[in-house]
């Protein structure tokens, strides 16, 4: 296995996937507890590489994915017109492989301002025909490639500006994707403008590749192409990494802020190696602000470690961290105190150390953490961790700039608990209220992710996309219900989901999620009287419940036995199903939560 | 001419490529000979060679590769700065 993983280095080796592709699926392909995706591939230019790139890209990062390709260049007519093949196959996702060589109404000389206006609508209505006929016909998630800029400007520099040139119309129609992608969240662009601009267009438009095997770029950008959809089937498969976890003396800072003293450290305007710094802090400091945790192991005295985040040109605080761990323990086992106390798996976290022993030890120690080759020069961190696609997110919500608050609250909550020695007293100390109501279509985007980025409180690990969690709150037989959860240090926002399903007078949960930010803070048996209230109003006599195994949701193995569920089957700790009679004169679960179940 | 070095050096390649150990070659093997090389495993297999021995092969020379030998020749006429 080794030898297999370390094909997939970040930055990643191209031409070793390339060439040993065959080798690196087939030992892939042992690994146990794959998620099984359908992915229908659409082309309008060969795909085979690139199917078979993101293949192992997706099954490194455990999903085995099941793959529909269209005939050569039929994109269109495939999603078009009626297909009884990819309609059988249903897809999870469907992915069109367009790019420039596709644009049907490039402007000629001979067009008007009005003319290229109407081409430029046209070329828009075919592929907006495509992504409103999609989602009507498979309701599944779609991604599409923007536009490359051209292989040639006859215009020369004009191409840009003069509305007859090729990068100019380009410009406009990527544009116009743009817009659609912001309201119809269903629809996701996989930004090869950007991506081959950064590859080199010289190296990106491989004529030898088009005229000989007809692919739309060269067989060597394929595996950064690759990667980068990957990266979005990830977000879309709820597998981004969460939390960077970084090192601090000639990682965060230059020099060694324990022998060199804080006012010796290289952070600020003052040198090269400086500026280096303070740049990959800003970059840091963005990936907070959109969402993703950030904590620090550190060989250090803790004092010292914090006098870095004191610098004046310093700009990272040391309270933009949800874990601090500055001590002389190995680092493998300051990664697993993080990983409980910020309460994600392993396996969402990216480990950022200039020190390639620390590398190592922690590759070894903690396999299933992301350890980036930074290597020890500064100015390729940023680049690195950017092109590594890790932290893709297929929208960033209200909930994901304000998450870095809510990790600063659960620091404050840390430190009172300790005040208390019974924890019943610390959780009536909080002063928490809920409210817990059915799903509505402004909370739709949060429920969705919530749903597909839990993992521990997730009693069934069942994933909904957008149009299905949308076509739950039409249903009359289901009872869905979301809960947001504040307390005095402020508010948690929605973090808890269920789904359940009536048959007869049965309700059945499908689902139940809730985000490890509220965790030990009884807000299940909140969520848990309100189901019951509202399934005694529709008639329910029993409630069923169902746990699904999986690495990560062991701490809800016995949730419906505390609930006072019978098991009917399965053993406890592992698969099993469970059954509660609802009783006519149900006393409430709930304590410690005031309630609210108006809007 | 003896070709051996060239071969050995091809085969590896196509070892690699098809996931297969490494294959006797003769300047007649065609493409095809070995489970896996198809078309697709085809472009690969010139595509590494193309690294391997640090060259780039012309459209016209691409069109040629029905048999190993085609390869072997194209590689001696680049090298003699053919």
């Amino acid at each position: 296995m080794s030898a297999i993983s370390s094909s997939f280095t970040i930055p990643i080796d191209a031409n070793l996937l390339l060439r040993k592709k065959k080798a690196i699926r087939r030992t892939l392909l042992t690994e146990s507890g794959l998620l099984k995706k359908k992915i229908a591939i659409l082309g309008g230019s060969t795909t085979a590489e690139i199917k078979d790139i993101l293949e192992i890209f997706l099954l490194n990062s455990g999903i085995e994915p099941e793959f529909y390709e269209s005939d050569f260049n039929q994109y269109y007519e495939e999603i078009m017109f009626e297909n009884a093949a990819l309609k059988a196959f249903s897809p999870d996702v469907v992915f069109i492989h367009t790019t420039q060589v596709n644009i049907r109404n490039f402007p000629s000389l001979s067009d008007n301002d009005d003319s290229v206006e109407r081409k430029l609508t046209d070329e828009f209505n075919l592929l907006e025909g495509m992504w409103e006929r999609l989602k009507a016909e498979y309701g599944c998630t779609i991604i599409q490639n923007n536009y490359e800029l051209p292989f040639a400007r006859p215009l020369g520099n004009l191409d840009f500006s003069d509305i007859h040139g090729k990068t100019h119309f380009v410009a406009a129609l990527n544009q116009k994707m743009a817009r659609y992608a912001q309201v119809n969240t269903n629809f996701l662009v996989h930004d090869i403008h950007y991506l081959s601009s950064w590859i080199g267009l010289e190296k990106w438009h491989n004529r030898k590749d088009w005229y000989s095997y007809k692919y739309a770029l060269g067989l060597d950008c394929i595996p950064a192409f690759a990667q980068n959809l990957a990266s979005i089937l990830m977000a879309v498969f709820g597998k981004s990494k969460k939390a960077l976890i970084l090192d601090l003396d000639n990682t965060l800072w230059g020099g060694v802020i324990g022998d060199d003293g804080v006012h010796q450290i290289k952070i600020g305007t003052g040198s090269a190696l400086a500026e280096a710094y303070t740049d990959f802090q800003t970059y840091v400091r963005e990936m907070r602000d959109r969402g993703i945790i950030l904590t620090v192991a550190s060989k250090n005295d803790l004092q010292n470690a914090k006098d870095g985040f004191a610098h004046p040109d310093s700009t990272l605080r040391f309270d933009d961290f949800a874990s601090f761990q500055a001590n002389w323990d190995p680092k493998s086992s300051n990664i697993r105190k993080i990983a409980l106390e910020v309460n994600i798996g392993l396996d969402s976290m990216v480990f950022v150390d200039d020190n390639p022993a620390e590398r190592e030890l922690v590759r070894q120690q903690v396999p299933e953490i992301v350890v980036p080759e930074v290597g020890d020069d500064i100015d390729k961190y940023i680049a690195l961790l950017d092109k590594s696609g890790l932290f893709e997110a297929t929208r960033i919500s209200a909930e994901d700039r304000g998450r870095h608050q809510f990790y600063q609250q659960n620091v404050t909550r840390a430190e009172q608990s300790l005040q208390f020695h019974d924890y019943g007293e610390y959780l009536a100390s909080l002063c928490m209220s809920a409210q817990i109501l059915p799903f509505d279509t402004a909370s739709l985007e949060r429920v969705t992710q919530l749903i597909n980025k839990t993992n521990q409180f997730n009693l069934t690990t069942r994933r909904y996309t957008l149009s299905e969690v949308g076509s739950v709150i039409e249903s009359r037989s289901h009872v869905a219900l979301h809960g947001r959860l504040s307390d005095k240090f402020g508010d948690n926002g929605l973090i808890t989901a269920v789904i359940g399903n009536i048959v007869a007078d049965v309700l059945y949960i499908d689902l139940w999620v809730m985000s490890c930010r509220v965790l030990k803070r009884g807000m299940e048996f909140a969520v848990f009287d309100e189901l019951v209230r509202r399934a005694i109003g529709l008639g329910v006599k029993t409630i069923s419940g169902e746990y699904l195994k999986t690495a990560k949701n062991g701490m809800v193995s016995v949730l419906y036995r505390d609930l006072g569920f019978e098991k009917v089957s399965g053993a406890e700790g592992a698969d099993s199903r469970w059954t509660y009679s609802v009783p006519s004169d149900y006393k409430g679960k709930n304590s410690y939560i005031k309630v609210n179940y108006e809007s | 001419m003896n070709h051996s070095a060239l071969l050995d050096q091809i085969s590896i390649v196509i070892a690699d490529v098809l996931d297969i150990d490494k294959p006797v070659l003769g300047m007649e093997t065609t493409a095809g000979s070995f489970e896996g090389w198809d078309s697709l495993a085809h472009i690969s297999i010139v595509a590494q060679i193309e690294s391997d021995f640090g060259l780039k092969f012309t459209l016209a020379e691409l069109a040629e590769f029905s048999a190993v030998g085609n390869i072997v020749q194209a590689i001696e006429r680049k090298r003699n700065g053919g």
